[in-house]
């Protein structure tokens, strides 16, 4: 612990030496990971496990499940991970099992993790990005603070070879369905979900859903987008006949029933207790330290997210009537 | 100095969306020797004396664990009344590295009775906010907190100028009101409060945001604010007013589209 009577200078200087070293120090790290672990959650489906977020130089950005699908002709990735370390780490295991060429990427939303290791598929013309018709807008308007932040907790020196071109992406509104050779893919675009332009991905052929960041297991739900509209949308999940899935962040070994079942279970604690705070006339100050509490327990980082979804949903549901 | 400032700009841009919201520790600096302050300070207040107001004037309330650089929501509580020999007049509300440092200023009477004000703010690095109470008779106290969260006027608003519901008002206090003491009321108006460094503004197209808000009960001033970007998009108020009688309270708003806002509320019989 640095005393806080060091001179302020003195402190900058601490603090610039140390984040120096930890730069070198994954600088030095930058070979493969030995092991790039792929689980295949139903034929042809496969998937890496990434850690829990947020990023750090520790997990080199492996925060989020990324995977692909093979078919006859071709593969399709679903998301690209959050440097193109990651997503280079992913084209290698996925050329280890197959030696079909990637003919799609699947960018789930605009999300760093999701999206930042896109340049590592794109040298092939043939491949074809897809996302949601709201992403291109996203990508441009969050791009900068995204290679920014890579550079600053990643240590990524050059960080214009992650740009992503936002005219790359075929957008996808509604159900758009791409043939991998003797295997359809599904994608389709939600309104309002976890963000305002999720697409949730399915493998038709062993009844797969990938549904990207929508759904979450064990990792606290994160809501960038519209509460209600975002629990109609796991309402429909719920119905829907789903064999085998895939989340964005949090272990697949759990019944799916049940993560739907805990994530509309918080989103409801959620809308309840937000709704009662502003009737009550509890300030937005304190809601985000008392509302919802009571889920403290139930989910992994709920420290570091739960009070951003207080204060997302609070000032949306404020102008209800 | 210089040396501070870069590495501070380097820390201080810190992540905007929640897959990335890493808390960096950063221990507090001295409030005094900001340069950003040192220069507010001067052009502002010139060599006026500032004196500490924390233990009988004002205080400041935010809580420490922030995550939404763009909905910061702020107190200030006067520590002493309003009364016609003493007063506060105006409140500043400083935040020392935001592009436009001074997120507010607003004005208050001394029929109030007391003084707080309830706000939400955008931050745009790690700074200061400062809240400055100048009194009738001149003195300036202050009181100040440090604040850990960044990129909130650069991110993308994501709220759309074009809402139908553009202007709408909502008004809040108790069903009784109490004649001739002060009494708590809010309001909130639908405006997306557009920052001019926000990511997704097209180019050439000028931000739009509320610069001046009025408070009025029957005609006579209860509060007023000029203000701008450095407040979170549907900018929100609290504060007192001492009704002596039962009549009208109304909001006028004002934007740098030089669109104005208006609305009111009857405090009839049956409210008192």
């Amino acid at each position: 612990m640095i005393s806080i009577h060091l001179k302020s200078t003195s402190i900058l200087k601490i603090l610039l030496v140390y984040l120096m070293a930890g730069r070198l120090v994954f600088a030095h790290d930058m070979h493969e990971p030995s092991s790039y672990e792929l689980q295949e959650v139903a034929a042809g489906n496969f998937v890496h496990v990434g850690l829990f977020p947020p990023h750090s130089a520790d997990n080199r950005g492996d925060i989020a499940n990324i995977g692909f699908i093979v078919g006859d002709k071709c593969v399709a990735v679903i998301d690209a991970g959050s440097s193109l370390h990651v997503g280079l780490a992913l084209k290698r295991a996925i050329h280890r099992v197959t030696s079909l060429p990637i003919c799609a990427v699947i960018i789930t939303h605009v999300h760093p993790d999701h999206l930042l290791g896109l340049n590592a598929f794109i040298q092939d013309d043939s491949v074809i990005v897809y996302g949601h018709h709201r992403l291109p807008k996203q990508i441009r308007t969050r791009s900068k603070f995204y290679l920014q932040a890579l550079e600053q907790y990643l240590g990524v020196s050059n960080t214009d070879d992650h740009a992503v071109d936002a005219t790359l992406i075929t957008p996808v509104d509604g159900l758009l369905s791409i043939d991998l050779g003797n295997r359809l893919v599904e994608i389709k675009s939600w309104d309002y979900a976890h963000t305002d332009h999720d697409v949730s991905v399915s493998d038709v052929k062993t009844g797969t859903f990938w549904a990207g960041d929508i759904v979450f297991s064990k990792h606290i739900p994160i809501l960038d987008s519209n509460i209600r509209q975002y629990d109609e949308v796991l309402e429909e999940l719920q119905n829907l006949d789903v064999k085998h899935y895939v989340v964005g962040h949090g272990p697949l070994d759990r019944p799916w029933h049940i993560l739907l079942r805990e994530q509309r279970g918080y989103l409801g604690v959620l809308l309840k207790e937000v709704r009662a705070a502003i009737k009550n006339d509890v300030s937005l100050m304190d809601a985000v330290n008392t509302v919802g509490w009571s889920e403290r327990d139930k989910w992994h980082n709920f420290e570091l997210y739960h009070r951003r979804n207080v204060t997302t949903s609070y000032t949306d549901l404020e102008w209800e009537d | 100095m210089n040396f501070g400032k870069k590495i501070l700009t380097f820390l201080g841009m810190t992540l905007l969306f929640s897959q990335l919201a890493v808390a960096t520790p950063f221990p507090e600096p001295d409030h005094t020797s900001i340069p950003e302050w040192i220069m507010i300070k001067k052009l502002m207040f010139g060599e006026r004396e500032i004196k500490d107001g924390s233990d009988d004037v004002l205080a400041l309330y935010l809580n420490t664990k922030l995550d939404d650089s763009s909905t910061v929501p702020i107190m200030v509580n006067a520590l002493m009344d309003q009364t016609e020999e003493q007063f506060i007049e105006k409140l500043y509300l400083v935040i020392d590295r935001n592009p436009i440092p001074t997120a507010g200023v607003f004005r208050f009477k001394p029929e109030a009775g007391k003084v707080k004000l309830e706000t939400r703010l955008r931050f745009e690095k790690f700074s200061f906010i400062r809240a400055i109470v100048e009194t009738n008779t001149g003195e300036l106290y202050m009181d100040q907190r440090w604040v850990q969260v960044a990129g909130g006027c650069s991110a993308p608003s994501g709220k759309n100028a074009n809402d139908p519901l553009l202007g709408k008002m909502r008004f809040r206090m108790d069903d009784q009101i109490r004649l001739n003491e002060p009494n708590l009321v809010q309001f909130q108006i639908k405006h997306p409060n557009e920052s001019t460094l926000a990511s997704d503004l097209e180019p050439g197209y000028a931000a739009r945001f509320i610069d001046k808000v009025a408070v009025e009960y029957n005609g006579k001033s209860i509060m007023s604010g000029d203000i701008n970007f450095s407040l979170s998009d549907n900018p929100i108020f609290k504060f007192y007013f001492s009704p002596q009688s039962e009549g009208t309270l109304s909001v006028r708003a004002e934007d740098t589209h030089d669109t104005v806002f208006t609305d009111s509320l009857e405090i009839g019989a049956d409210r008192l």
